[in-house]
């Protein structure tokens, strides 16, 4: 597809020029200049023929909507993208359609492999940068942004509370501290933790019965969450609100108690040692798939030199969203998860927070690319324009994204009272019809543990929203 | 290649150079390729990414293990149960820290050193003894009359082994300041009391490269 537009838009380029049509037939001179010629075009005809990492994702996504992850991660095997600069990518997909199957196991084992691949990508790669400068972007080695490393770390600790390890989870969530306080020192104001993150790690806290640790996780959360509601739309769940009372409470933290009372308007709330008989159930339904980036291109024709100039650009977009509640029946009694993380905001801001720099390598690259082709065109015309199509068309927008996450994340707590229960969600769309619904039977409730409930639903088709 | 006149010979030499530095160039991308294996001897210390490692495990096992077979303890309980050597159990040594410790590791270094020291007995732990009860549950069906172990004689532990690891972290862009603190226990199964607390600290500062090729 990327070859069949490549090519349209230069012929649509050649035509619009005819001086640059008129120099190809000038370009039988010497034999030297024919080689130089030939390894131009292969040179463009080699950059053609890989399509950019968003489009090799189709494949993935078709089977994700029939809900085949399976088929999904066997597309990912035969694909693993461009050796190690894509590695991390690969480990952080295949560590979600592993976890899709139930391999909480292996997909934490990818999960570590691509933390110690950041660790040591981390570094600025004088190569690779060089290479985004005069090539593209892409020849840079991903690490993942921001959200896309706290995230790693919170499907790593989901994994190991839904393995019974929560001394694991909690190691996981020690990690995340640690990362989020460093992201956090690296940004302006504007910048928001993952407040999702925050949230998961008061419940392991809490689940460990570390309560001050709980609180602290919890209020972080709130801090974020108010964040979160100014950017993204999404506000401090009702859930955790009532964490926070249960701890305030139990810490003796009065004046903080009173502010949570306001700002959530809850007037009554079960106490913590009044819920040490129950056992709590936590549910985690993820929905759809995180936004793709795709490539937006333009380019510019400089008639003094006779060079065209491209610029290509990432943009995201977002699928979709078909869920408008999540409705949970438990006990004969039906409540409504919240929306805790909204991953199509959340992308879709920290490009347009990238969006300066990125640009700005893109106009720098054009310059040089500009330049030599200027350069060779003055010496020998039929290179200059040869360089110049290649070029163009090595310039490529970065369009890789974890791709494998979801688009939404909705979170619900119930205290359930010691045995076994039978819990079933339901998705309803926005006119309140039934997208879909799962049963989970016989979940054994132990009084003072908690136990994580997850379900991915991926929609039914393919590519929904604009292209 | 024609030999170079005689006029021209400053410059025959540098392409000779060339040469060389051609074919050392390319031994340097080929050495590079090949897998190399290294033997090293165990005690020899090696920090590679500054995380927790066999170096940090065996001094906490030398630490703990000098410290547990020098205290009081074991001779207090010796007198005091008429020669009867202390029967001790791992219990759980919980991992607290930022990192996917292995703690097997140092626990078995201090459970090989109380067995060798010939002061204290070990019985198996809560993980381990559950196949040796199935095969003993199985013995008792298929063994022979003289060779069958009977259930209900195992040895009750008097001390049970805990512990934890904590971390301390401080980060700043590149830089990091690890602690760590193991703590070791030893509780009395009658009355709850601690009769041996080990601690070995470890403290690192890791400062991680910023540019690469």
């Amino acid at each position: 597809m990327y070859r069949a537009r490549s090519l349209s838009g230069l012929g649509k380029i050649l035509a619009r020029s005819p001086t640059m049509l008129a120099t190809i037939t000038q370009t039988r001179q010497t034999p030297g200049r024919w080689l130089a010629s030939g390894l131009c075009l292969g040179a463009v005809l080699l950059l053609s023929g890989c399509a950019s990492y968003s489009q090799r994702f189709d494949a993935i996504e078709t089977q994700l909507a029939a809900g085949n992850p399976s088929a999904a991660l066997q597309a990912l095997e035969k694909d693993r993208g461009n050796g190690r600069r894509d590695e991390v990518l690969y480990l952080l997909n295949r560590a979600l359609l592993l976890r899709m199957q139930g391999d909480y196991r292996q997909s934490n084992e990818a999960l570590e492999q691509a933390k110690r691949l950041i660790d040591e990508l981390d570094a600025v790669s004088i190569r690779e940068q060089a290479g985004s400068l005069t090539v593209n972007d892409t020849l840079q080695s991903y690490i993942g942004s921001d959200f896309e490393r706290a995230l790693l770390h919170v499907y790593a600790a989901l994994n190991y509370l839904q393995l019974g390890m929560p001394d694991e989870a909690r190691v996981e969530v020690l990690q995340l501290d640690v990362l989020l306080n460093l992201q956090a020192d690296g940004q302006g104001n504007a910048y928001t933790e993952d407040a999702f993150a925050r949230y998961l790690s008061g419940l392991v806290f809490e689940q460990l019965g570390e309560w001050s640790d709980a609180m602290i996780a919890y209020r972080k959360a709130y801090q974020n969450y108010q964040r979160y509601r100014e950017y993204f739309g999404v506000k401090p769940p009702r859930s955790l609100g009532l964490a926070l009372l249960r701890m305030a409470g139990h810490l003796g933290l009065k004046e903080e108690l009173r502010r949570y009372r306001k700002a959530f308007a809850i007037e009554q709330w079960t106490p913590l040692p009044a819920l040490q008989a129950e056992g709590e159930v936590v549910l985690i339904i993820s929905t759809g798939l995180a936004p793709r980036k795709r490539e937006e291109s333009m380019a510019i024709f400089a008639p003094e030199a006779g060079v065209m100039v491209r610029v290509a650009l990432p943009r995201y977009e977002t699928k979709a969203q078909p869920v408008g509640e999540v409705r949970l029946l438990a006990d004969n009694a039906t409540a409504s998860a919240e929306l805790v993380e909204d991953i199509d905001a959340l992308a879709v801001k920290t490009l347009q927070a990238q969006m300066p720099v990125i640009t700005a390598r893109a106009l720098a690259r054009a310059v040089v690319k500009y330049r030599v082709a200027k350069e060779a065109g003055e010496r020998d015309q039929g290179l200059g324009l040869l360089i110049n199509i290649a070029g163009m068309i090595s310039e490529q927008a970065d369009t890789r994204s974890w791709s494998t996450l979801p688009q939404r994340i909705y979170l619900a707590r119930r205290f359930l009272a010691p045995g076994r229960h039978h819990i079933s969600v339901q998705l309803l769309g926005h006119g309140g019809h039934v997208l879909a619904q799962k049963q989970f039977t016989g979940v054994a409730i132990e009084a003072g543990k908690k136990v994580y409930l997850t379900w991915r639903w991926i929609p039914p088709y393919t590519r929904g929203g604009k292209r | 290649m024609a030999n170079p006149p005689a006029g021209q010979r400053p410059q025959a030499i540098n392409r000779g150079a060339l040469k060389t530095l051609w074919v050392l160039l390319l031994a340097v991308a080929l050495s590079a390729c090949a897998t190399k294996v290294e033997r090293i001897d165990t005690e020899e210390v090696r920090d590679l990414s500054g995380s927790w490692n066999d170096t940090d495990s065996r001094l906490v096992s030398e630490e703990m293990i000098r410290d547990v077979l020098s205290r009081p303890w074991i001779n207090r309980y010796t007198r005091s149960h008429g020669g009867k050597p202390p029967v001790v159990i791992v219990g759980e040594v919980r991992n607290l820290s930022h990192e996917h410790i292995n703690v097997n590791t140092f626990v078995a270094d201090m459970e090989r050193a109380l067995i060798n020291s010939g002061n204290v007995e070990v019985v198996a732990s809560s993980t381990e003894r559950g196949e040796v009860r199935g095969e003993r549950k199985d013995q008792d069906l298929h063994a022979r009359e003289g060779t069958r172990n009977v259930m209900g004689e195992e040895v009750g532990a008097d001390f049970m082994l805990k512990g934890t690891i904590n971390t301390i972290i401080d980060a700043e862009g590149k830089k990091q300041v690890k602690f760590y603190q193991v703590d070791l226990t030893l509780i009395s199964m009658a009355d709850n009391r601690k009769v041996w607390v080990g601690q070995k600290k470890i403290k690192k500062f890791v400062d991680k490269r910023s540019l690469r090729f």
